[in-house]
């Protein structure tokens, strides 16, 4: 049975294979030339690697040369330390060496895997260009009677999604996969190329932003996903987002994909708030000290010889008046935000959206002088939005210097700790939905 | 920045380093364990001079300490030892809870649980769970406790614990605490495992990983060999792919390390 589904799956056309080369235009070269200069060359002589060589079919032909009897190549090494050389010359701009890239060694265009590897590497040496929204993979529970494993996890394996997905939109489009892991964080991206499906005998190109998207799952946190394929309607994008839970699913086992109230522009931040991070649990703002682990001592250390007075001392050491209530407002501070929400951390949220939907204050009824009857209570939506490099570190610092913000009576949704960029409060509290 | 660093001890020193370490920090542990003793049973005399030196610095006009405040002090500082020690005998039972007030205006009351795992000679960070309960006094035995807060990886079966113990918090919490526990081992296994690899110079083997949930287990010979081990909640090795450099399976070797748990596979190795 299983045999057979999968043989039906692998059915469908192939995805794009990477050695297809795109022939060079204002696009891809636009794609070479904003990558900086050492970024460039370092991806430029890993294509030069003697074993990977094959991948990047560079031309090697002479052409200082009039001798048109001498067709002998260059060898590889003696390529490769003219590209060292750039490395080390200051006068050789970026500019020199995307022009030799066109014109020398990859004349005739870059293949699909170079075009991925060099949007990748852009995204990598600029974290904040694209809008991340963190995702939520939910299982969809059709029989209720089963009780045996009734939460099945959602299990990523990168080419066998792939499969999957390739073998689900193939009809629609033709698309060229490009699977990398993060350096640092714990992430596995998937770059999605969408080429519309005619044109597979005649020259491929680019297609526009729209039709590239990323999706990086969290190594750790399964059941997360975070994507740029955006929110606005547009068919291939639905077909896209709806082929994911489809492609990730498995028999008894389906998923359906939800955004979890949560775009951000870093995946830093992401990884923080949607996947192993810490910020996940919800431990964060004032709950941030559970998080830290620093709490209370481990329990095979010798009891702390100092009582907990010593801290309180440190408030009564500044004498004027006006560094008291300073340090006091940084305690608060300190309390209400924890370890998180500090400007330059890398988790901020550029842009943070709440709704309030809290009953209009009525004033007494003799007051009103209008009917009696109505009672139905008056609930305005109001939205805040509010914007910045880091929203809630800026908050923190306001509460810090005791504006705008009361520090000890404002609500936890101000301080970050809904661990949502986009929510809903409501008597005072935030919803707790799609999480 | 300007003196230089200390060169390091030659390699054939280390041990001897962290032996001499380990003794010290024994010590140490020791001498304050001594002095914390003397603190809480110390006579009321010595009481009163700490005591009288210890308020002169801060105010500079004293009245001299009556009896009844040199009593005071000493029954709070021994008050307070005592109950942190309390405290402490009972956090070692793995699980305690206390009680949280919410810093955010409506206020609520949560309880957190504290849930400690003992691994590899040493308690691990304590992890942190915090909940509501329903209001008992207007609906007795109604409804279950929510979960708000936790501080668990995400690899844990939360949802699902929680699902299948909606009606118990103590099953709940310590199923959790098995599954934390068997973590635990389980990552003391594969960091055993791991030594042990590449402390053996015939296994030449180049690296040993791990995800962050112990479920998989790679190791990475020198050759190009790479095994892949799925391991099982209780660190049984379930299926083992070794692949050789050549691409092909190596059939003997993944006969070798499937029969048993994780914490046997370098023995059956021969590492």
């Amino acid at each position: 049975m299983t045999r057979q589904k999968r043989k039906s799956l692998a059915a469908p056309g192939a995805s794009l294979p990477n050695t297809l080369i795109l022939p060079h235009s204002p696009t891809t070269r636009r794609l070479i030339s904003r990558l900086s200069k050492d970024s460039l060359l370092a991806l430029v002589l890993t294509w030069l690697d003697a074993t990977r060589v094959q991948t990047y079919s560079p031309n090697l032909t002479r052409v200082d040369d009039d001798d048109e009897e001498e067709e002998e190549d260059l060898p590889l090494d003696s390529v490769r330390e003219e590209y060292e050389l750039y490395k080390r010359s200051s006068n050789v701009k970026a500019k020199d060496v995307v022009e030799r890239i066109v014109e020398r060694e990859w004349k005739s265009g870059l293949n699909l895997l170079q075009i991925a590897e060099l949007d990748y590497q852009y995204l990598l040496d600029h974290p904040s260009t694209h809008k991340w929204t963190a995702a939520t993979l939910h299982h969809l529970n059709r029989s209720p009677t089963s009780t045996s494993d009734s939460h099945p996890t959602p299990r990523f394996h990168a080419s066998a999604f792939i499969h999957a997905l390739q073998s689900l939109i193939h009809p629609m489009v033709t698309a060229h996969y490009f699977i990398a892991r993060h350096p640092t964080l714990p992430l596995t991206f998937i770059r999605m190329q969408l080429h519309p499906p005619s044109n597979t005998s005649s020259a491929l190109e680019l297609p526009g932003p729209k039709r590239i998207f990323y999706l990086v799952f969290p190594t750790n946190a399964p059941g997360h996903l975070y994507h740029n394929i955006g929110t606005s309607s547009d068919n291939l994008r639905d077909i896209v987002r709806s082929s994911i839970a489809t492609a990730i699913s498995r028999p008894h086992a389906r998923f359906e994909l939800r955004p979890s109230s949560m775009n951000a522009k870093t995946l830093e931040t992401l990884v923080y708030y949607r996947g192993d991070g810490g910020g996940e649990g919800g431990m964060i703002g004032a709950w941030s000290v559970y998080a830290d682990g620093m709490l209370e001592d481990g329990l095979l250390q010798p009891l702390s010889l100092s009582g907990s007075g010593s801290g309180k001392r440190d408030v009564e050491m500044t004498d004027t008046g006006e560094d008291r209530e300073e340090v006091k407002r940084r305690k608060v501070a300190e309390g209400r935000f924890g370890s998180g929400a500090i400007a330059g951390d890398g988790k901020g949220l550029e842009s943070v959206e709440f709704r309030l939907e809290d009953v209009f204050p009525v004033m007494p009824r003799e007051a009103r002088g209008m009917d009696e009857d109505e009672d139905e209570e008056f609930r305005p939506t109001i939205t805040m939005k509010l914007e910045g490099t880091h929203v809630f570190a800026g908050i923190r610092s306001m509460v810090e210097s005791g504006v705008g913000f009361d520090g000890a009576s404002m609500p936890g949704w101000i301080t970050g700790e809904g661990g949502v960029s986009v929510g809903t409060v409501r008597d005072g509290k935030l919803l707790r939905k799609g999480r | 920045m300007a003196t230089p660093p200390p060169p390091p001890p030659p390699p054939a020193a280390l041990p001897a380093l962290h032996t001499q370490l380990a003794s010290l920090e024994r010590e140490k542990t020791r001498l304050t364990t001594q002095l914390l003793s003397l603190r809480a049973s110390r006579p009321v005399a010595s009481a009163s001079a700490t005591a009288s030196t210890a308020t002169t610095t801060t105010t500079t006009t004293t009245p001299p300490l009556s009896d009844s405040q040199i009593l005071s002090h000493v029954f709070a500082s021994s008050t307070t030892n005592h109950a942190a020690a309390r405290t402490r005998l009972h956090r070692i039972a793995g699980i305690t809870t206390f009680a949280v007030r919410d810093p955010s205006p409506p206020h609520e009351k949560l309880l957190g649980i504290r849930i400690e795992v003992f691994a590899e000679r040493t308690f691990r960070i304590p992890h942190y769970i915090l909940l509501s309960l329903p209001d008992t006094s207007s609906a007795p035995k109604s409804g279950t406790f929510t979960i708000h807060r936790h501080t668990l990886p995400p690899f844990l079966p939360l949802a699902r614990l929680s699902l299948l113990h909606a009606r118990s918090l103590s099953a709940f919490v310590r199923a959790l605490r098995r599954a934390m526990l068997l973590h635990a081992r389980r990552e003391a296994a594969a960091m055993k495992l791991k030594r042990q690899a590449l402390a053996a110079a015939a296994a030449a083997v180049e690296d040993v990983e791990w995800d962050a949930e112990v479920a998989l287990v790679t190791v990475t010979w020198g050759n190009g060999s790479k095994a892949w081990i799925r391991v099982g909640e209780e660190g049984d090795v379930g299926k083992v792919v070794v692949v050789g450099g050549s691409g092909g399976r190596e059939r003997g070797l993944e006969r070798k390390i499937v029969g048993g748990g994780l914490e046997g596979v370098a023995g059956r190795m021969g590492w």
